[in-house]
């Protein structure tokens, strides 16, 4: 990847993923509704950070994580963004 | 003689994991006499007449040819199931009304259930029994006994939320679709699905290799019936089970979560018996359809599967085990296991279903695993009601396949856990099961350690 992603790009890439992984358009995801909410389970939650390590090489696993880090499509993208800062 | 042709309406190519199933089925028939059948419960606020049910179940299930149908194999070999067209439904609707008393006790509800999912069905053509449980005026158990070849757990849900739905008028246009029943019989992309044997293969070798913890069992295990324990835990309970779980395993991670305490409880039974082997090898079923598709997606099998090892001497300390239950579960959807297994499968279909039979055993040395866990999840049945009472909970009470014959579900209906063990008849023994439901009520919350 060249350069840092924007929030709103991290955002809008999480949100086709999401999208995917719910077999969803996209419009139809809100990504400040928490995550359970939009339907996602254990399953579809590791998906999606399979999807940012391969997207954005960063391990969210291992990288110590509370809960509001994760609440929201929004929150994650934030979270995402705050690491590409501190590297 | 009816001749189906390659996209018959009355056929449905199986998936492999639908023929892994119907493996399953043959399995716990051969060692039960019973199939691998499951069942879901609605327990329900209020009496439930058996008139109006009798008649919303006969409409409902003339509409749906499918659930009369069987396993047949095709010209090219590929295993399908064959159903009647509809309006030639010779069965009549299964259903069976038991009166208890409104002071019964869990046990005796259970006991009721359990002779339900545990009655074989009157033909082969046959895969639906539903039963009402009353208890007095105040409450009542309406319970769908299913054959696992006809749809998994939440196929089963769905299918109750299509009957409450299409039968009061709610299923308005766009709202309830059809069942999507047409599947191709997957004959090509061959390259792709060797690739993908390959890497299950390479994926199970090291399970193989493994020490597998298995339980000595009697030496003749006679049971032929199910038994189960059920745990209800209230909203309240159910958020702190949730807290406790963002907290050892991480947000999101009640599976991992659920898993690890379902381990820790058969843990103790394993220790107590001796259980053989260094490693728990946990085969844990995912339901990998999208929300989004579970109305079209009813019938038949969307699962698959990923396989959670647990070294026996580590089990005391928590922290390691969540810790690497989580890994693992990240590891394995990261390398794709479960789609690989859904593709490697179809390669399985072209075996007759005696062979099978102990071919499905072999990567974990002739188990199953060391136990069954599934958790299935948030409910698709979320209405708040059914034939107008109530649903104060549902839950499933699964026949589990031998070997290994038993196993823990964690199921969730709306705010509420529920947690089902279930194991053959001889398996354990009342202490054993004590023990058992011991550790899962401290780790619910049900009680506290050491009362």
């Amino acid at each position: 990847m060249t350069g840092k992603p924007s929030i709103a790009d991290i955002e809008d890439r999480l949100i086709r993923e999401v999208a995917a992984i719910l077999s969803r358009e996209p419009a139809e995801i809100d990504p400040a509704k928490p995550l359970p909410e939009l339907g996602i389970d254990s399953l579809g939650f590791v998906e999606m950070l399979v999807f940012i390590e391969k997207a954005f090489a960063l391990n969210l696993v291992e990288s110590g994580l509370s809960q509001e880090d994760l609440r929201t499509i929004r929150t994650i993208a934030q979270r995402i963004a705050r690491s590409f800062s501190a590297s | 003689m009816r001749i189906s042709l390659p996209y018959s309406r009355h056929k449905r190519y199986l998936t492999g994991i639908d023929w892994t199933v119907n493996a399953f089925h043959a399995i716990t028939a051969q060692a039960t006499g019973t199939g691998n059948f499951s069942q879901v419960v609605l327990d329900l606020d209020g009496e439930l007449q058996e008139a109006p049910v009798r008649e919303r179940l006969a409409n409902f299930l003339a509409g749906h040819s499918v659930i009369h149908g069987r396993p047949a194999r095709d010209w090219n070999l590929c295993p399908y199931w064959s159903f009647p067209a509809a309006g030639r439904l010779p069965q009549p609707v299964l259903l069976d009304v038991t009166r208890l008393p409104p002071t019964a006790d869990a046990d005796e509800v259970t006991a009721v259930l359990a002779r339900a999912v545990n009655r074989p069905f009157p033909s082969e053509r046959e895969h639906l029994a539903f039963h009402i449980v009353n208890l007095g005026s105040c409450r009542s158990l309406f319970a769908m006994t299913f054959d696992h070849r006809l749809f998994d757990a939440r196929g089963a849900e769905t299918f109750l939320g299509l009957l409450e739905r299409t039968a009061d008028g709610r299923s308005g246009a766009g709202e309830v679709h059809a069942p999507n029943l047409i599947e191709p019989a997957h004959l090509c992309d061959w390259q792709k699905t060797f690739a993908a044997g390959k890497r299950v293969t390479r994926a199970l070798l090291p399970l193989r290799q493994a020490d597998i913890r298995t339980l000595p069992l009697p030496a003749r295990l006679s049971g032929r019936d199910y038994r189960f324990e059920l745990l209800a835990c209230d909203e309240a309970t159910s958020r702190k089970v949730v807290a406790v779980a963002c907290r050892e395993a991480g947000p999101m991670m009640l599976m991992p979560y659920a898993l690890s305490v379902a381990t820790e409880a058969l843990h103790t039974v394993f220790e107590g018996r001796g259980g053989t082997g260094a490693e728990y090898v946990i085969p844990v079923s995912l339901d990998s359809r999208p929300p989004q598709s579970q109305a079209e997606e009813l019938f038949f099998n969307h699962l698959s599967f990923l396989f959670i090892r647990a070294r026996a001497a580590e089990i005391a300390d928590r922290k390691r085990l969540v810790t690497s239950m989580v890994q693992q579960f990240y590891d394995q959807v990261k390398a794709g296991l479960p789609q690989d297994l859904a593709l490697a499968t179809r390669l399985m279909r072209i075996v007759p279903l005696a062979l099978l039979r102990p071919l499905v055993k072999l990567p974990l040395n002739g188990c199953l695993g060391s136990f069954c866990f599934a958790y299935v999840g948030k409910s698709a049945y979320a209405l708040p009601e059914f034939m107008g009472l109530p649903v104060r909970n549902l839950f499933h009470m699964p026949r589990v396949p031998v070997l290994p014959g038993f196993g823990v579900f964690f199921t969730q209906f709306g705010a509420r856990l529920n947690v089902t063990l279930s194991w053959l008849d001889g398996i354990f023994s009342a202490g054993e099961i004590r023990q058992v439901t011991d550790v899962l009520k401290v780790r619910l919350g049900l009680r506290a350690a050491g009362e």
